[in-house]
């Protein structure tokens, strides 16, 4: 009886054993990899807007508080933006015909709100509170980054349910002092361990509870 | 029985035998339920019966896939540019609106009219859109409860059917078009001196608005020969009539259920159908409630009883102690009984005469009795019950007095005169204000015949007449009149309405009018020559009468706004004394029905009342009280009327979910109507109970009569001479069949197996007796054992007390409402797939239907199980348990697999078979519009229940948690510490699932069991946990279930069987 096989079926044996396994651990590390990308998770990359708003130069070049603009971030969910009134506050003192701020007039006197586009954007599943936060010392630069550096606003963090519960998790890697919230310099101390810990402790947070679901789905 | 092997040892009977000696009663939902029927048992072992889950309808695989092909293809698209003008936007205002916080709810008090009575209402606001209705806690016509109606009332307003402009005849037109087509037809008949000619009518339902009273009267002034009727196709005129046949004049009543001992219901439905139901219901449960001893409360031992003779099963008869279901005709003999016994001229006759006396001597005897008739009874029983009050010495104590608030009219005189004048053409012009003539007048008046030939007369080619309709929806009578007005919402109009106790209350907007609506205050304010003043203006016009002008005018009427009421309007109580010839002789005796000569009772639609809110999905697809059908009416009738006439009264056929029930004609002088038969246990014999507000022709996409749902027309068979009953009327059985949607037998709990106790019923005798032994300590939470689940927080749980559970289904609306849960449509009803996440069990006890007892409610919301079967099994961990005790539903996590419905042995969890939440299902953007933005709209493929209202749960947590963190200031003055602490209690205390801030009688109490107030004083639910009556559902399976329930009882007279 002759060979029911060819001599290049060890080649495509072998290669083929490889191939799967090699497709497989590429079939893994791929999505691995792009779901910690850039392209997917937006960390760095600036959004274009309707008008070139630069936090760099009103926050960290004028001083002006996050709470200034965006108001309810300590009483509500929802943080606040802008109103066009508040942008108007200054600008129609300040630099009142600047073609960069046309935008803002069109949508004062036309009465239409402008369309900014959403830099930090969770599925509406997930119900996050800023006000809780604010209040229990986790700073705006911890989530958000340094935006007092920000000519345009990206992601600093991805915002991935991982990040969140990493920190869930571990609040004292990330707290701060009530009173240094809104401070953009703030940065961990060298005893950020001791000092996040007692302070988990003055603010009354209950770790086994914050990895509860229904703490933000519901 | 599926089981028949010979087992040597252990055989089930006797064991059950056993068993079921232990607790003596066995309780059932359904008449398969007691004839154990083989279909039932194999029902009840599948949730979702046959073909529940599979999908019958016709689209082919081919289509199938090119569909889902398409539909895959297309998925990417929109996230390929998430970088550019794709991206999501978020627009905030121009201007931001004062007072409000983006996120945080306001709330505004106005007022619900129903039938012209306000109901006081607190409405949730988010950012500009009104989405949740509540009770006003102060107000006194509910103090912080609302009924189905006042709940419902929020989804009229997102309603895509209703009006939204002007119409004349078929055509779009406009607001200023009307107006000046009005003027100028007005001002043709105006003569050089005099009142204008126009012979005016206005028909409208009950008003009671100050202001709009006046400002028709004013109207009406301008015109020579101008009349204003009033009519409601379920009003008060028996009622009034018995009253000024008591008193001389109409006279209104009210009652005090709270101090009343015992209570004898003439075929009232007291709990539901008048104005001050909610009140009543709230008095009632008050009266009803008992309690052991415990830290925090008193004891109380003493309860009201209840007789209730009623032609139809109500939950007035649900809660009585001695209920006895007669014809209505045959109600007046047993209420002469009762007056002969109270007054003591002697005993009744008739069969029911010792019933009677028993009554008699009991409402005598407690020294605090009250008498209420529906009104169904005719005038004279109406008088009957006033004399047997006077009797008592109740005036004053349990009923009282007050005048009427409008012109007081008899609604079938009045409809009938305007028919005349229709049919004889000696009117011009007809105003329609917010009524359905055409489809709910009296069958034998032909109003919508005689209203479409009125609008069409010519004269010169033109109309000659004038009708115009101001209504909500564009509906029969609209088809009939020459010009439709669209009617705003109430939650878009300044206004002002009383109570049922004469409370005014100012209804102010809440929103601007969505569609190009208008109040019938506006109209007549820009009939009067005054279409600049403000609708604010107008009321606040009518008001500075009242209140005073100036600075005193501002605050008094800030202050009516803010408490949702103006003090001090409530009607002062008459003291009225009977007129000799109250109550004449009686009459010939009225033969009680029989097979050939039926009674059959008309009853407006416990929901959709005459059927102006069948377009409400929220209230037709609620299963009615004892019914529990839904989507359609049918001819109520008794099993032993059912057998007697060859009507199967189990299931023939079907797949297991569909009531498949047999059609009825039934004939009255020429006019038939044909409805399927539905068996009511405990309804009277040979009686036949029709709800009209069915059968609509014009109602939007979910009132509308189809082949398959929105039931059937019986208005044709209620004429003026019978509009409440009517005897001899003929019933045939015919062969063919409809299908019903009925609830009762969905969700059953397994306990064929071993008897379980689903629901306690004990007697107070029993209660007392246990009071002395009662040593119970309940052990809160299983959760508190040295292991690492040592819990200091909040510890939710809830307590429902079955003893104050009326089954009025309010509390199921105010959940539907506050989780933004779907309706499904009768297909899937029938199916099983409603979904509302609470639902309200019924059940009866005995052994034969003949002789069963009942109906007793249980709601059943999700049991929160500390050791929760479904939790287990999930295989991507989407349910969870939560510190608190929440068992908690991850939507985005759940992939389907329903596993954890399959073992919820109280069947609570309910799954989205369908995308019902689609816009395209729901009729629509605009019904997403009064969503609850807090709680997450559920997609298809996703299980659900009842979650303890997690969303307010965790609102309250976070503030809370924000006062503890702003504590820890350094330099916090002692006011700010203090104010902080008081916030703190408020928090708590304010916290409420939406079923426990709605329910009239407070039977659902929910809060955190281990909390204590400033004074220490602890939870209303720990106290309730630790009463001798309290039981769980099927604790014997140890899922530790966080709801449990306070037994029913009940409180029979010992000198009565």
């Amino acid at each position: 009886m002759g060979q029911l096989f060819r001599p290049s079926s060890n080649t495509i044996a072998k290669a083929s054993i490889f191939g799967v396994l090699g497709l497989l651990a590429i079939g893994l590390w791929l999505p691995w990899q792009l779901f910690r990308s850039q392209y997917v998770t937006g960390v760095g990359v600036a959004i274009e807007q309707p008008i070139q708003f630069s936090h760099e130069h009103h926050v960290g070049g004028l001083g002006i508080d996050c709470r200034y603009c965006h108001t309810s971030v300590e009483q509500s969910y929802f943080a606040g933006m802008p109103a066009t009134k508040t942008c108007m506050t200054c600008h129609s003192q300040i630099w009142n015909n600047a073609e960069l701020l046309k935008p803002v007039r069109d949508s004062w006197r036309t009465q239409q709100g402008i369309q900014w586009k959403k830099v930090h954007n969770l599925p509406d599943y997930a119900h996050f509170n800023h006000s809780i936060h604010v209040n229990k010392g986790m700073g705006c630069s911890t989530c958000h980054g340094e935006i007092d550096k920000m000519p345009l606003v990206w992601k600093a963090n991805t915002l991935q349910m991982a990040w969140c519960i990493d920190c869930h998790k571990n609040p004292e890697k990330n707290i701060r002092p009530r009173d240094q919230v809104y401070n953009m310099a703030w940065t961990t101390p060298e005893n950020q361990a001791e000092l996040g810990a007692e302070l988990v402790k003055k603010y009354g947070i209950k770790k086994e509870q914050l990895i509860n679901c229904s703490v933000c789905h519901y | 029985m599926a089981h028949d092997h010979n087992h040597t040892e252990a055989s089930p009977t006797p064991v059950r035998n056993k068993v079921a000696g232990l607790n003596g009663k066995k309780f059932w939902r359904n008449l398969d339920e007691l004839a154990h029927t083989q279909e039932f048992e194999d029902y009840v072992h599948r949730e979702f019966p046959h073909a529940a889950s599979e999908w019958a309808d016709p689209v082919s695989r081919r289509s199938f896939l090119t569909l889902m092909g398409a539909s895959l293809a297309l998925a990417g698209v929109t996230g390929c540019d998430k970088w550019g003008e794709n991206r999501e936007k978020i627009v905030p205002y121009v201007v931001p609106p004062e007072e409000l916080i983006q996120g945080i709810p306001l709330y505004y008090s106005s007022a619900y009219v129903d039938k012209g009575y306000a109901k006081g209402v607190v409405v949730e606001q988010h950012m500009g859109r009104p989405t949740k209705v509540e009770g006003n806690p102060d107000h006194p016509a509910s103090l912080g409860a609302a009924d189905i109606q006042t709940q419902a009332s929020i989804l009229a307003l997102y309603d895509p059917d209703r009006a939204q402009t002007v119409t004349q005849t078929s055509r779009l037109s406009t607001w200023e078009n009307f107006l000046n087509h009005v003027k100028g037809y007005v001002a043709a008949r105006q003569p050089a001196t005099g009142l204008n000619t126009t012979r005016l009518r206005i028909l409208s339902g009950n008003v009671t608005s100050p202001t709009l009273i006046a400002q028709i009267n004013e109207f009406l002034g301008g015109f020579a020969d101008a009349k204003w009727y009033q009519w409601d196709a379920s009003g008060r005129d028996n009622a009034r009539a018995g009253a000024i046949q008591t008193f001389g004049s109409d006279a209104l009543t009210i009652y005090k259920f709270d101090q009343a001992k015992v209570i004898l219901s003439l075929d009232s439905n007291f709990l539901m159908d008048f104005p001050g139901s909610v009140r009543y219901a709230k008095d009632f449960g008050n009266a009803r409630r008992v309690r052991a001893a415990a830290e925090g409360i008193d004891e109380k031992t003493d309860m009201s009883r209840l007789y209730v003779v009623e032609s139809t099963p109500t939950i007035a008869g649900a809660m009585a102690d001695h209920a006895l279901r007669i014809a209505a005709s045959q109600i007046e003999q047993i209420a002469r009984a009762v007056l002969a016994g109270v007054a003591g001229t002697g005993s009744g006759e008739g069969p029911h005469a010792a019933w009677a006396a028993s009554v008699a001597a009991d409402l005598k005897a407690s020294g605090a009795g009250v008498v209420v008739v529906g009104e169904t009874q005719p005038p004279v029983v109406h008088a009957i019950g006033h004399a047997i009050n006077a009797a008592l010495g109740a005036q004053g104590k349990t009923v009282s007095y007050i005048d009427p608030f409008t012109p007081s009219q008899s609604s079938l005189e009045s409809i009938t005169a305007l028919s005349n004048e229709l049919s004889e053409g000696s009117i011009d012009a007809l105003l329609i204000l917010g009524v359905n003539p055409a489809f709910a007048a009296p069958g034998d008046l032909e109003f919508a015949k005689k209203l479409t030939e009125f609008s069409s007369v010519l004269q010169d080619g033109k109309p000659k007449n004038l009708t115009a309709h101001l209504n909500f929806y564009y509906d029969e009578t609209s088809f009939r009149t020459q010009w439709h007005v669209a009617e705003s919402h109430f939650l878009e109009s300044w206004g002002d309405a009383r109570a049922f106790d004469g409370t005014v209350s100012i209804l102010q907007p809440l929103i601007s009018p969505l569609f190009d609506g208008h109040s019938a205050s506006q109209l007549f304010e820009t009939l009067l020559g005054r279409p600049d003043r403000s609708m604010l203006e107008t009321v606040q016009g009518t008001w500075k009468a009242v209140l005073g002008e100036g600075r005193n005018f501002n605050l008094a009427w800030t202050k009516s706004l803010e408490k949702g009421f103006v003090e001090g309007t409530a009607s002062a109580p008459r003291t009225l004394a009977l007129s000799p010839a109250a109550v004449p002789p009686a009459g010939a005796a009225v033969a009680a029905p029989s097979r050939n000569a039926i009674e059959v009772v008309f009853r407006p639609d416990p929901h959709i009342g005459d059927g102006h809110l069948a377009n409400n999905g929220w209230l037709m697809e609620l299963p009615r009280p004892i019914t529990k059908l839904c989507w359609d009416n049918a001819a109520l009738i008794s099993p032993a009327t059912a057998k007697d006439l060859g009507i199967p009264v189990q299931k023939e056929g079907g797949k297991g979910n569909e009531d498949i029930t047999r059609m009825i004609t039934l004939t009255r002088g020429g006019t038939s109507v044909t409805l399927p038969a539905f068996v009511v246990i405990g309804h009277p014999d040979n009686v036949v109970t029709l709800h009209y507000g069915w059968g609509r022709e014009r109602s939007g996409r979910i009132g509308t009569k189809t082949a398959e749902s929105g039931g059937f027309n019986v208005y044709p068979l209620r004429t003026s001479d019978a509009l409440h009953f009517a005897a001899n009327v003929t019933l045939q059985v015919s062969s063919d069949t409809y299908v019903l949607a009925n609830t009762q037998q969905h969700q059953l709990i397994d306990h064929e197996t071993a008897p379980r106790e689903l629901i306690k019923v004990e007697t107070i005798a029993d209660f007392r007796k246990g009071l002395d032994t009662h040593h119970k300590k309940v052990h809160l939470t299983f959760y508190n054992t040295p292991e690492d689940w040592k819990w200091d927080g909040h510890k939710w749980g809830m307590v429902i007390d079955t003893n104050t559970c009326i089954g009025c289904n309010a509390c199921m609306i105010a959940c539907q409402s506050e989780n933004n849960i779907p309706v499904v449509g009768k297909e899937q009803v029938v199916r099983g797939r409603e979904m509302h996440w609470l639902r309200i069990d019924t059940y009866y006890t005995g052994e034969t239907m003949e002789s069963a007892v009942g109906p007793y409610f249980e709601p059943l919301p999700c049991m929160h199980c500390e050791n929760a079967p479904c939790e287990v099994v999930c295989p991507v961990a989407a349910t969870s348990h939560s510190r608190e005790g929440i068992n908690e539903m991850t939507y985005n996590r759940c992939v389907g697999t329903r596993y954890c419905s399959n073992n919820c042995p109280y069947k609570v969890r309910r799954f989205n078979f369908l995308y019902y939440n689609e816009p395209e299902n729901q009729n629509g953007q605009l019904a997403h519009l009064g969503k609850n933005p807090d709680v997450t709209v559920r997609e298809r493929g996703v299980m659900e229940k009842c979650t303890y209202c997690i969303q307010r749960i965790n609102e309250t947590r976070v503030e809370l948690k924000k006062i503890d963190a702003k504590l820890t200031d350094a330099d916090l003055s002692q006011t700010t510490q203090d104010r902080f602490g008081h916030e703190r209690q408020a928090l708590m205390r304010e916290l409420q699932t939406a079923c426990q801030q709605t329910c009239p009688t407070g039977a659902i109490v929910f809060g955190d069991m281990e909390w204590r107030d400033e004074n220490a004083k602890r939870s209303e639910v720990s106290i309730l946990k630790n009463q001798p009556h309290q039981f769980s559902l099927l604790d014997e399976l140890n899922t530790h279930p966080r709801t449990t329930y306070l037994a029913r009882i009940t409180n029979k007279n010992p000198a009565m069987g």
